[in-house]
């Protein structure tokens, strides 16, 4: 039997969209700012002390809010959180006090802790986020990947022109950022479809991800197999088995009583309970965080151990999962990752680079099924009959530009180049998700509506030649690749 | 630094002036130290790998090209793909820091080719369909080629053009800034110009030697504008008298400017001598008196370029990049485009007038001398160097 069981690789896949000056509370840019002060700032630190080699999934529509925080942007978000966050927790732990639940008080006081340690770092040359995880790419040995522009789901792009607008404009803000791109990119919601390989590796790409639980079943020894497909592309299966450890909202993790719970909350929704109801006491969630990470890192172990059994040879267990979970809505997430990182040297799990772990178990060859990571796993919660019309609209706005890029003149290019960046923005598969999911109101149609007028204007200018709008799009795809779309 | 440079035309293939331009700049490329490989359409004997003057040299094999311009774009294609297979063959062989296509006609397989290599994309503009038909680019095949062109210089890092004037047409009609455009001019190479050994017998053999000689070459096609040469004629042999024309190259339009030629009563003033080769024709510009050119869209001018470095006056339209290859007055005369008047009084000028012809003469030899090819290589060098630097397209 192969005495190498193979190698675990954590794949953190990073995105918002583009909510920078598109409204502040309950929905828009303070969806950022938590993320940047609980997730980002403290992972971006983690990653340079441990130097673990993680990859680390970057969107190019979340780097271009992070491009924002050295200006204004930054200024809000530091005022964010020295104004607003500050007067919350001091507001919150008072009336707590008031009422006599000091154990509750005592616990907002020190979770306020979290966003001054966030003012701090942001202070410390935190705001030059994009250029510190650049830095952990070239010195570290941290893996980044990119992603499509705005994160679209790929395979409901109605057109080739439009697959080439979201792929070479992520592609290559992520080349002027980070100074080259590896080829590795990030499938939007892991939305994968037959024949999406060819035009990826058109573009360079050469690995992304994808799940195919539905072709196999959970627990399948395929799932630790990377597949080569014929355009040359390599899919690393994610390992659902290994991903509902800490993803599923009944069995995993984050849903133990100990830990911090993320529903319930203060009158400014802060967070001082477990998930059993009682005052929150980190140090009990810190010890669990770390029991759970031995735990995970043995359970990886079998999972490769399976594998190896099954097939004699060595296996990539790839587990990929939302960065803002750890932090934002699994507040021990960073723990479990810290522990899980320290634990599994100890236990015998090597980690890798999903590049790296590609190169040293090899590939397969093997069918692709279309697929998501979504719940069920098809397109469904992007495509289904509740946002049938978002999917609509983002179709008809994506046909209009294309019909309108052939022939165009150069007076109407920054006219088109504004359509195109509406277009991107109503392409991210968010809007979708939030509204399958209710999860934030009616923000997701006002933004779409937003888009599709200014899409609709712009359009307009090419037709009547009309007052040429603004190219640019607050920061939106500064790297627009409007070649894409002027391809014959 | 090692550099694959695409091109439908290469010697021994010739089919217009690109063949020429891109061995001269591979040549002088390989002189300054840059590795040259070449990727182009060969003969039928060429070997498919050589190397010839220090250049690497890659050739595809083609059915002969179509005449019908619906099935040349499909033809186009098909070399494309071809030029993209041995490309990436080359590829897995050496390591390329930059690929330069020349032109729309092989946008595609550069485009591909610099994708796989993860390295820039560099265009040269010859000339633009645009440019050629008057804007008249809404139909197919023009909209096509309009189309892939304006693709094309929207994709590349960095665009060449061999003048300002290009630059400017360039950054207009396909919506360029025009910092990602470069001015890199065409060269010359006054030694190669080499005529044959008799030329009197070849003068007497289209003149007297009392008769003044305009020659005209070029392809012949509308925007050469040779119509507007052979509008101004009959003004200039009633004033001047003993002119005799030689118009030297083929075309669509050669019925059309003979016909033209036969009304305006020409038939006994000059001839059509069709396409000629190289030794003939620089031996034409050490007999003829005057070179005409008269071009309603012109990027460079290189015929003027070439009679200027043979010792033949010559008298440009004031348009186009011929502004640039004839910038003053103490090199060649410039008449108002598009105006035969205007040519037949600058002729008329030139023709009476040996002092002025003789000053030309010596002035134009010393211009030349600033189009180079060493220089033009080194300047597109200096620009593969600094778009290395600038792109993040690169490993």
């Amino acid at each position: 039997m192969s005495r190498d069981r193979g190698a675990l690789a954590l794949m953190l896949h990073s995105h918002m969209p583009y909510v920078e000056g598109f409204g502040t509370w309950p929905f828009g840019e303070e969806w950022l700012w938590e993320a940047v002060s609980t997730v980002y700032l403290p992972l971006a630190d983690l990653l340079a002390d441990t130097g673990a080699p993680i990859t680390v999934g970057l969107t190019p529509v979340l780097c271009d809010q992070l491009e924002t925080l050295p200006g204004p942007a930054g200024d809000r978000l530091l005022s964010f959180l020295r104004e607003t966050r500050r007067s919350v927790h001091e507001e919150d732990s008072n009336g707590l006090e008031r009422t006599g639940q000091p154990e509750l008080a005592e616990e907002v006081r020190r979770a306020g802790r979290d966003y001054e340690n966030a003012v701090e770092m942001l202070e410390g040359g935190g705001r030059e986020l994009i250029a510190a995880l650049a830095r952990l790419a070239s010195e570290g040995q941290t893996e980044l990947w990119t992603s499509s522009a705005t994160h679209a789901l790929l395979p409901l792009l109605a057109s080739d022109a439009g697959l080439r607008l979201q792929l070479a404009t992520g592609i290559a803000s992520h080349e002027r950022r980070f100074g080259s791109f590896g080829g590795g990119l990030w499938l939007p919601e892991c939305g994968y479809s037959p024949g999406l390989e060819r035009e990826l590796a058109d573009h360079g790409v050469r690995t992304v991800c994808v799940d195919q639980t539905d072709a196999h079943g959970t627990g399948a020894p395929e799932h630790l197999e990377p597949v080569i497909t014929e355009a040359g592309v390599v899919a690393v299966p994610i390992d659902w088995a290994t991903v509902a450890l800490v993803w599923n909202d009944v069995t995993g993790y984050p849903v133990h009583g100990t830990y911090r719970d993320y529903h319930r909350r203060t009158v400014h929704d802060l967070r001082p309970w477990s998930n059993h109801g009682t005052p929150y006491d980190p140090a009990q969630a810190g010890a669990l965080a770390r029991e759970h990470a031995r735990d995970f890192v043995a359970r990886c172990i079998d999972r490769l151990d399976a594998h190896r059994k099954a097939r004699d040879r060595p296996g990539l267990l790839c587990c990929a999962l939302d960065t803002e979970l750890l932090g934002h809505w699994w507040y021990e997430g960073q723990i479990w990752l810290r522990a899980v990182l320290e634990e599994a040297p100890s236990q015998g799990l090597d980690l890798v680079g999903i590049t790296e772990g590609v190169e040293r178990v090899g590939t397969v060859q093997r069918d692709l099924v279309a697929s998501s990571w979504g719940n069920p796993k098809d397109f469904s919660t992007w495509d289904s009959p509740l946002v049938a019309e978002l999917a609509f609209e983002a179709r008809r706005a994506e046909l209009r530009t294309v019909a309108e890029a052939a022939r165009v003149r150069a007076a109407g290019m920054s006219a088109l180049e504004r359509a195109a960046r509406e277009l991107l923005a109503l392409q991210s598969s968010d809007w979708a998700f939030q509204v399958t999911r209710d999860l934030a109101a009616d923000y997701p149609l006002e933004r779409i509506a937003g888009h599709r007028a200014a899409h609709d204007a712009a359009i307009g200018a090419l037709a009547d030649s009309g007052a040429v709008p603004d190219p640019a799009l607050r920061n939106l795809a500064p790297d627009l690749d409007l070649a894409a779309l002027l391809a014959p | 630094m090692r550099v694959l440079i695409l091109s439908w035309e290469y010697p021994p293939l010739i089919e217009g002036g690109l063949a020429r331009h891109v061995r001269k700049l591979a040549e002088n490329l390989a002189a300054q130290d840059v590795e040259v490989h070449v990727l182009a359409r060969g003969l039928e004997e060429s070997p498919a790998e050589e190397e010839c003057d220090g250049v690497m040299v890659h050739r595809v094999r083609e059915p002969e090209r179509p005449r019908d311009l619906t099935e040349f774009v499909t033809w186009i294609e098909h070399m494309n793909s071809d030029l993209l297979a041995v490309g990436v063959e080359v590829g897995d062989r050496y390591r390329f820091d930059v690929v330069h296509g020349h032109d729309w006609l092989v946008a595609n397989a550069s485009d591909h080719l610099a994708k796989r290599f993860r390295c820039p994309f560099v265009t040269t503009i010859h000339a633009t369909e645009f440019g050629r038909h008057q804007g008249w680019v809404d139909k197919h095949p023009q909209s096509y080629i309009h189309g892939v062109e304006r693709w094309m210089a929207n994709r590349a890092e960095r665009v060449i053009t061999c003048s300002a004037y290009m630059r400017e047409h360039v950054a207009d009609i396909y919506g360029l800034e025009e910092q990602r455009i470069a001015v890199i001019p065409n060269g010359i190479d006054p030694s190669e110009l080499v005529p044959m050994d008799d030329l009197d017998a070849l003068r007497a053999s289209f003149a007297a030697p009392d008769e003044r000689l305009v020659l005209l070459v070029g392809r012949l096609v509308y925007e050469k504008g040779f119509q507007l040469a052979l509008e101004a004629l009959p003004g200039l042999i009633e004033r001047v008298g003993n002119v005799r024309f030689l118009i030297a190259g083929s075309g669509t339009a050669e019925g059309e400017l003979r016909e033209l030629a036969h009304e305006l009563g020409l038939d006994d003033h000059g001839t059509f001598l069709g396409w000629i080769g190289d030794d003939v024709l620089h031996s034409l510009y050490r007999i003829a008196d005057l070179t005409v050119v008269p071009s309603i869209y012109e990027p460079f001018g290189l015929v003027a370029l070439e009679a200027m470095a043979s010792g033949c006056p010559c008298l440009v339209a004031d348009t186009g990049g011929l502004r640039e290859v004839v910038p003053n007055e103490n090199v060649g005369l410039r008449f108002h485009s598009r105006d035969p008047k205007s040519l037949a009084q600058m002729a008329e000028r030139l023709l009476t007038d040996a002092e002025l012809r003789d000053r030309l003469v010596a002035e134009a030899s010393e211009h030349v001398l600033t189009f180079d090819w060493a220089d033009v290589a080194r300047q597109a060098a200096e620009l593969y160097g600094d778009v290395l630097t600038t792109s993040h397209r690169v490993r």
